[in-house]
C-alpha cells in the first residue's frame, strides 16, 4: 500500500465532512492501483482539455477497511471534478440526476473516462447508494462492456438516452432495444470492432463519447 | 494460518480456498466466515482447535459472501455481478445449526458492507460501512434490528461490549489513521502504528495488522 495526497500532481481532497475543505489528505491505495489512476487522470485531462487544467479531486476514499476491492486498496469513489475555468462535475451533488443536459452528458463523460481504465464503475444510476460518487476498481479486469453487467448496461442506455434520445428504460437489462440504441452510437461515433469483446473498441467508444460529452454535444 | 498469542503461525486444515473475512469464538467453538470462489458463495466454518475446520453451512448458487460473526449470528450480503453488495443476509445458529433468517430493520443499509458484529447483554450489535462511516444497529434476536448510533468518517471493523459500553477500532476513510472509541463518544488514536488496519477481536484484545504484523491492545484502551 503506497500513501499519496495528489493524482500525477493533482490535489485529492474529502468533502464528506466539511464542504469545500482543500486540507491536503494522505490516501491510501496499492502501488498498482495508483499506477491506473495516473493514466486515468491524464485521460481525463486530455479530454476534458477545453475547460482548463484540472484544478482538484474530491473523493470519499479509496483504501477502505471494509471487504471488498476498497479494502485491497484497488478501489476510487469519486465526489467531485473541478476545471482551472470554473466547471464542475459533482456525482457528490447527484449530477447524474440533473435537470440540466449538459451537466448529465459532462457526469457521463467523467464516468465513460472511469470506465476505460476500471472494469467495474458504479455510478448514480446502478443503485441509491452510489447516488453520490462513482465508484471505480479493478475487479473483473479487462476493460469490456458487457451485456450480463447491470452497471455497464444501465450506463449505456443512460449514455444513449442522454445523447440520442433513444427513450430506453434505465433498468439495467440488455435487450433488443438496447443494443439497436448502442449500435446506433457506434456507428455515430464512428467506433469500429467490438466494445463487448475488445478492450481497444470500448476504450476508443468511451473516449468518443466522453468528448462530446465535455462538449455538450449530441451523437 | 493461524496466529497465537506469542505470535506463532500455524497450519490450518479445511479452509483451502477460502476467504475468511471475520472470525470469533462461542463457548469452545471458533466460528470463522467468509466465502469460496471467483464467484463467491458465502460459507460459515468451525471448529473446535483453531486449527481443523468443517465448514458448516454454505449459500449454495448465491452469489454472496459473510463479512462479519458473532457468538451466534452471522452477516453479510448477496453480491451483484459486478460484487457490490445487494441484500442483507444473516444466519443464526441453534442447537440444528446454522440457518438463515431475515434481517428486519437494516434494509436500507443493504448496499453496505457488514464489518463487525459482537453480543451485548441485550442482543447483539452490528456495524455497516456506507461511503461516509459506519451505522450501527442492535437486536434482540437477530432477526428485527434497529438503529443504535453512527460513526461518521470511520469505517468500524470490530465492536466489544465493554463494562462502559461498546467500544470500536477502525480506520478513518480519509487517510486511514487507526482510530479507537465508544460508541457515543469522540474517536481517539489507537495506540498502534499509524499504518495498523483495525482487523477484529480476540477475547480482551483488539486485533490489527501493521505491515504484516499481528498487533494486539487492549480492549480497555
Amino acid at each position: 500500500m503506497i500513501t499519496f495526497s495528489a493524482i500525477d500532481g493533482t490535489p485529492v481532497y474529502y468533502w464528506r465532512s466539511t464542504r469545500g475543505d482543500t486540507s491536503t489528505r494522505n490516501w491510501q491505495a496499492t502501488q498498482a492501483f495508483y499506477d491506473v489512476l495516473v493514466p486515468w487522470i491524464r485521460d481525463l485531462r486530455s479530454l476534458s482539455a477545453g475547460y482548463g487544467t484540472i484544478t482538484y479531486l474530491v473523493s470519499a476514499g479509496f483504501y477502505v477497511n471494509k471487504t471488498g476491492q476498497h479494502g485491497e486498496g484497488t478501489a476510487m469513489d469519486l465526489d467531485h471534478v473541478r476545471w482551472s475555468g470554473g466547471t464542475v462535475s459533482s456525482p457528490l451533488d447527484h449530477h447524474h440526476a440533473s435537470t440540466d443536459l449538459a451537466v448529465r452528458r459532462r457526469y457521463l463523460a467523467v464516468d465513460a473516462v472511469c470506465r476505460r481504465r476500471f472494469r467495474y464503475v458504479l455510478d448514480g444510476w446502478y443503485n441509491a447508494d452510489h447516488a453520490d460518487h462513482i465508484h471505480s476498481d479493478f475487479g473483473g479486469l479487462p476493460v469490456r462492456c458487457l451485456t450480463s453487467s447491470e452497471a455497464d448496461t444501465k450506463f449505456v442506455q443512460s449514455l444513449c438516452n442522454d445523447f440520442q434520445s433513444s427513450g430506453l428504460a434505465v433498468d439495467g437489462i440488455w435487450g433488443p432495444k438496447t443494443t439497436t440504441a448502442f449500435d446506433a452510437a457506434k456507428a455515430k461515433l464512428g467506433v469500429t470492432g467490438d466494445p463487448h469483446t475488445t478492450t481497444a473498441a470500448y476504450q476508443s467508444f468511451l473516449s468518443a463519447a466522453a468528448r462530446k460529452g465535455f462538449a455538450n454535444q449530441a451523437f | 494460518m493461524l496466529v497465537d498469542p506469542s505470535g506463532a503461525t500455524l497450519p490450518t486444515t479445511g479452509l483451502t480456498g477460502a476467504d475468511v473475512v471475520d472470525a470469533t469464538v462461542s463457548g469452545t467453538t471458533a466460528i470463522a466466515v467468509g466465502s469460496l470462489g471467483d464467484e463467491p458463495v458465502a460459507v460459515i466454518w468451525e471448529s473446535t482447535d483453531g486449527l481443523a475446520w468443517r465448514e458448516v453451512r454454505r449459500l449454495h448458487g448465491v452469489r454472496s459472501a459473510f463479512t462479519a460473526v458473532g457468538p451466534g449470528l452471522a452477516l453479510g450480503s448477496v453480491l451483484a455481478h459486478e460484487k457490490a453488495p445487494v441484500t442483507r443476509i444473516a444466519a443464526r445458529r441453534s442447537a440444528a445449526g446454522w440457518t438463515t433468517v431475515p434481517a428486519r430493520g437494516p434494509e436500507w443499509t443493504d448496499g453496505w458492507s457488514a464489518t463487525a458484529l459482537a453480543s451485548t447483554p441485550e442482543g447483539w450489535i452490528a456495524a455497516a460501512v456506507g461511503v461516509s462511516g459506519t451505522v450501527l444497529h442492535s437486536s434482540r434476536d437477530g432477526v428485527t434490528w434497529s438503529a443504535h448510533s453512527r460513526v461518521d468518517g470511520v469505517a468500524v471493523r470490530a465492536l466489544v461490549h465493554t463494562p462502559a459500553g461498546v467500544r470500536w477500532i477502525g480506520n478513518e476513510l480519509a487517510g486511514s489513521a487507526p482510530l479507537t472509541g465508544l460508541l457515543g463518544s469522540a474517536p481517539t488514536a489507537a495506540p498502534v502504528p499509524f499504518s495498523a488496519k483495525a482487523s477484529g477481536t480476540a477475547g480482551d484484545r483488539f486485533g490489527w495488522l501493521a505491515d504484516g504484523r499481528l498487533v494486539t491492545t487492549e480492549v480497555s484502551r
